[in-house]
């Protein structure tokens, strides 16, 4: 037995020994590459490796990152990308635990964050720190001014993540079944009481679920700006009863009569693709396009947003705390920020996602590639979507209507 | 007496077919998903095919064959940690006589009985305590302690059917233990050791979070990979991972039954 | 072979107690004793399968080695008959083809032939006991050591295994340590027998002396001698002081050696000689045997068993009889 333990303790010494590690150092190198300059920085990361962490569930992002910025960052920096798929809540919690373990070297350059995620990470001093007045693409194409720029769900961004993208909420219907969809709140009960057990909404805390309740209170506000300031709980409380009335009023018309919701985006989705429900939506405004490519919705899928607006968001990129390859990560960035990723992104044969960058910015030539670029059949134009913006109100509100949606819709 | 025997062996061939329909119905509609985006519930077909799933997982995203050696790598791993600890183990249990004996039985089958969330908790800590060692060796282990009580349950027993009377006539023939174990036990393990094994493997090939905690995510295995379509519920490319998973685990059910038989040929050649 | 004030512990019990033992070369040693004496556990140890707690083991020659055959024949169920045989072999490093020659050879010397390539399921109880047998003695031990090795084999194979065994015995010369509860089996094989009770060797004598002077009580009465009394209820019955040894002060005779006298035929009775009694009794249980009958007699609240040859009277329940004691057949021992 003896002998036996010391061949097992042996062997695994040995190929404990076979993982070289990262150097313990890391934290500090984070804080030389912000102090360095750009030509350092490119000079420091060629022959580098970087571990991007994200949401893996979609194809057409995982393709992006693996056949399209992969190879041209290995071809353009000698940087090696690789991708690891992990839901934004599980990798926060992983720096927490690497944190509280005072964990020098992590494993993660890029983390792909935003609103709640984001701002635990930076409460927490998850993060590096502000990075993004080193990138060049920043400064040049970003409009550094845009409030979704510098705020994330009302919370000040302060350069610890840079913009990604930029996603607009829109609701989906079939054309062949709807002639002319609702343009405001109230036309879309009418619609529904019309249209028995053809609609109903993910229920929160479903992220598209919330985002859908976040709009009956924007028609119902009498000043939704207030909500874009410090978290009031009189403010919200008194408004929002005029929510739950109008959700009340329209559930025994819902699809199975409002008895249950759909738990997720995609078992909607699929109602959808049925044909159980007419309508659906979400928080991409790409979306329904990228479904009729691939012959899940229909062909006669068309898109449409509220006359008063829909919520838009914008996501972004984060560099750990005890990210391995901080200048690799800035590199890494700097790319997914410039005209040529951003523009790629927003092709429906990958992600079709808005860009982040300003167009205003960009050259005659590529304003003139935007404009043409494809979105697919059921996106609507750039100037349709951008003139029916409305901002993201706090993460304390948004928690709060999650849970009153809870107490006074579901549980009444 | 004719007529019953035929009656028979029709009851058989009719329960073997059902049998196999029991596990051969499942692949079907995971084939089918694999070859379509949408196949809505009242239709036998989907109307619309399409390979892209397929064509995804070859893909550089896809990482069907990172995922598979990567599966592979680990359940070696854990089938030799099992077999080093677990045959030991194993042999100690069913042959001798301790103090506390049932304790350890009891302290090495608990993870059949603890909920999951218990060590899975306990891995977290080890995660991070001993991030110096390679990912494939932590995962292996993590997987060692969820297999390990099946392996030694399996082994335990056949160990007992063996006991202790043929190792006292080969040491009195002057065999040493490990002649005893090479020559005598090994032999008669071999079809428990073999149902151990193929457990042990198929048990690790699909764990999650274990693989999740110790590897922080970066170990890359079937499961892990698949994981965020499942989340999201893209069932076209779940199906798919899902047939790429069957792959080896069905390689490896033709392996044990191939070994099997060379094994039991061996022994009962000439049986009258 | 030798031992020493050997102790064996089994879980800090003491199953053999500073036991004295030497078995001659070319010697059938046969131990006896009743189920829990220690017999199998002294096997054990002295085939090195368990451990002494003291004493010591030596042999005439230096070293020894020995063999051990169990009660059952725990052949290794995955290798031929050949492949059984050759295992010590194995042990011992002797090359494939060295040792298969060397157990085929031996298949002969066990009436084995032409099953070589058998498995041990596909051969009767006999045949896996004499590969079991061989096993052993195909690495020539000093010394073999069987405990109880036929006691599962039915009676008339039993013998057929017993003479065999002892042919091969007297031809090959190696010594044996033998095991069994069976007397039948120890007086045909022996040529001394040793009782142990409780751990410890009581007596050691050749087959005749240990009826004929059983060294305690205990032993009388493991061996199922029949017909023990007190000297005190002997002298009762032949109402005159007895001559010999004190000492021994119990005394046993053979069931054959009583004679029934008929109440009719009192032709006996006349010439009684000195050294005879009459003892009266009832008859109380009546058995045939191979000779005659078995009778058991009460008398004077005591159970004596009488043998008798022929068949032509049979003695009736609770007749009243009478039977006849010689003196000189009665074996004395001590308490």
């Amino acid at each position: 037995m003896k002998k036996l333990t010391i061949i097992i303790l042996l062997f695994l010494l040995i190929l404990s020994g076979c993982s070289s590690n990262t150097n313990n150092t890391s934290k500090q190198a984070g804080e030389n590459s912000l102090k360095s300059d750009w030509k350092e920085i490119t000079a420091k990361a060629k022959g580098s490796k970087v571990n991007i962490f994200m949401w893996g569930g979609d194809e057409g992002i995982n393709r992006y990152i693996d056949e399209w910025v992969a190879p041209r960052l290995k071809e353009q920096y000698n940087i090696e990308l690789k991708r690891y798929p992990m839901d934004a809540v599980e990798f926060i919690n992983k720096l927490k635990t690497e944190k509280r373990a005072n964990k020098k070297a992590g494993e993660m350059d890029v983390i792909w964050v935003n609103g709640e995620n984001f701002k635990t990470a930076k409460n927490e001093k998850l993060l590096l720190g502000p990075f993004t007045s080193k990138l060049p693409n920043f400064k040049q194409y970003v409009d550094t001014e845009s409030d979704d720029i510098n705020y994330d769900f009302g919370f000040p961004t302060e350069g610890y993540e840079a913009p990604w993208g930029k996603v607009q909420f829109v609701f989906a219907y079939d054309s062949n079944k709807i002639t002319n969809p609702p343009k405001s709140i109230d036309e879309l009960k009418d619609w529904v009481k019309k249209n028995p057990g053809k609609f109903t909404y993910p229920a929160p805390p479903d992220f598209t679920g919330s985002a859908f309740i976040r709009h009956v209170l924007h028609e119902k506000s009498k000043d939704y700006n207030a909500y874009l300031n410090k978290f009031d709980e009189e403010l919200v409380k008194g408004e929002a009863d005029q929510v739950w009335n109008f959700l009340n009023e329209m559930e025994p018309f819902l699809w199975r009569k409002g008895k249950s919701y759909p738990q997720s985006l995609s078992q909607l989705e699929q109602l959808y693709k049925n044909g159980e429900v007419w309508m659906t939506m979400g928080y991409d405004e790409a979306n329904a396009s990228n479904l009729i490519k691939t012959g899940e919705y229909p062909a006669s899928t068309k898109t449409f947003v509220l006359d008063m607006g829909t919520l838009s968001n914008t996501h972004f990129l984060a560099i750990p705390y005890n990210a391995p390859n901080p200048d690799g990560a800035l590199v890494l960035i700097n790319f997914l920020l410039s005209p040529a990723a951003q523009m790629k992104k927003m092709e429906l044969e990958y992600w079709g996602e808005n860009m982040s960058i300003s167009v205003g910015r960009l050259s005659e030539q590529d304003k003139h590639i935007v404009e043409s670029t494809d979105r697919g059949p059921a996106t609507l134009s750039q100037e349709k979507l951008s003139s029916h913006r409305i901002p993201e109100i706090g993460g304390e509100y948004v928690q709060w209507l999650e849970r009153g949606w809870m107490e006074n819709v579901a549980n009444k | 007496m004719v007529k019953r025997k035929r009656a028979q062996r029709i009851l058989i061939i009719i329960f073997i077919i059902l049998f196999s329909l029991f596990f051969l119905l499942p692949f079907i509609p995971l084939t089918v998903w694999s070859f379509t985006k949408q196949w809505p519930w009242p239709l036998l077909l989907p109307e619309k095919w399409s390979i892209d799933s397929w064509k995804y997982l070859l893909s550089a995203s896809g990482r069907a064959g990172e995922g598979i050696v990567n599966s592979l790598i680990v359940a070696a791993l854990t089938l030799m940690g099992n077999l080093l600890l677990g045959i030991p183990a194993a042999r100690t249990l069913a042959q001798y006589e301790f103090r506390g004996k049932m304790i350890v039985f009891s302290i090495l089958l608990a993870p059949l009985f603890i909920p999951y969330t218990v060590s899975i908790m306990g891995m977290f800590d080890f995660a991070i305590r001993f991030d110096f060692i390679n990912d494939y060796i932590s995962v292996a282990i993590a997987h060692l302690l969820v297999t390990l009580p099946y392996f030694v349950a399996t082994i335990w027993f056949q160990f007992r059917l063996i006991g202790r009377k043929l190792q006292e006539a080969a040491i009195s023939l002057g065999a040493n233990e490990w002649k005893i174990f090479i020559w005598i036990e090994w032999p008669l393990l071999l079809p428990s050791i073999l149902l151990g094994s193929f457990l042990v493997i198929v048990i690790s090939f699909s764990q999650y979070l274990p693989t999740w905690i110790m590897s922080g995510g970066t170990l890359l295995t079937i499961p892990l990979i698949m994981f965020p379509f499942a989340s999201s519920g893209n069932s076209s490319i779940v199906a798919a991972y899902s047939l790429v998973f069957f792959v080896p685990i069905l390689v490896l059910m033709i392996m044990y039954y191939l070994l099997l038989r060379i094994n039991s040929r061996k022994h009962f050649m000439d049986r009258r | 072979m030798r031992l020493e004030k050997i102790s064996i512990q089994i879980n800090n019990d003491n199953i053999i107690n500073s036991l004295d033992l030497k078995i001659n070369s070319g010697e059938i040693f046969v131990l006896m004793g009743p189920s829990g004496s220690g017999k199998t556990t002294l096997l054990k140890g002295i085939a090195g399968l368990l451990p002494f707690a003291s004493g010591k083991q030596t042999w005439e020659n230096g070293t020894g080695t020995t063999g051990l055959v169990f009660q059952e024949p725990r052949l290794f169920p995955h290798l031929t008959v050949v492949e059984n045989i050759a295992f010590g072999l194995r042990v011992r490093g002797i090359s494939v083809k060295e040792r298969k020659a060397m157990a085929l050879n031996f298949l002969k010397n066990l009436q084995l032939e032409s099953l070589e390539n058998r498995y041990p399921h596909q051969l009767s109880g006999g045949q896996q006991q004499r590969v079991s047998l061989g096993r052993a003695l195909i690495l020539n031990p000093d010394l073999l050591l069987l405990d109880e090795p036929f006691a599962s084999l039915d009676t008339s194979l039993r013998l057929d295994l017993i003479e065999w065994l002892y042919e091969l015995q007297r031809n090959l010369g190696f010594s044996i340590l033998w095991v069994t509860h069976y007397i039948d089996e120890a007086l045909s094989v022996a040529d001394r027998i040793g009782i142990i009770l409780n751990g410890g060797l009581q007596q050691i004598g050749i087959p005749s002396e240990l009826f004929q002077k059983p060294a305690s009580e205990k032993i009388a009465q493991f061996l199922s001698l029949p017909n023990r009394f007190s000297r005190g209820q002997w002298r009762k019955w032949f109402q005159y002081e007895l001559n010999g040894l004190q000492t021994q002060d119990r005394g046993w005779i053979d069931p054959k050696h009583l004679q029934l006298i008929d109440e009719g035929n009192r032709s006996g009775e006349g010439n009684i000689e000195e050294a005879a009694c009459i003892i009266s009794g009832f008859v109380t249980k009546v058995r045939p045997s191979r000779e005659g009958y078995s009778i058991t007699v009460l008398a004077d609240s005591k159970s004596l068993e009488v043998n008798t040859t022929g068949w032509k009277r049979v003695p009736k329940l609770k007749e009243k009889i009478r039977i006849r004691v010689p003196f000189e057949h009665i074996h004395w021992y001590s308490e």
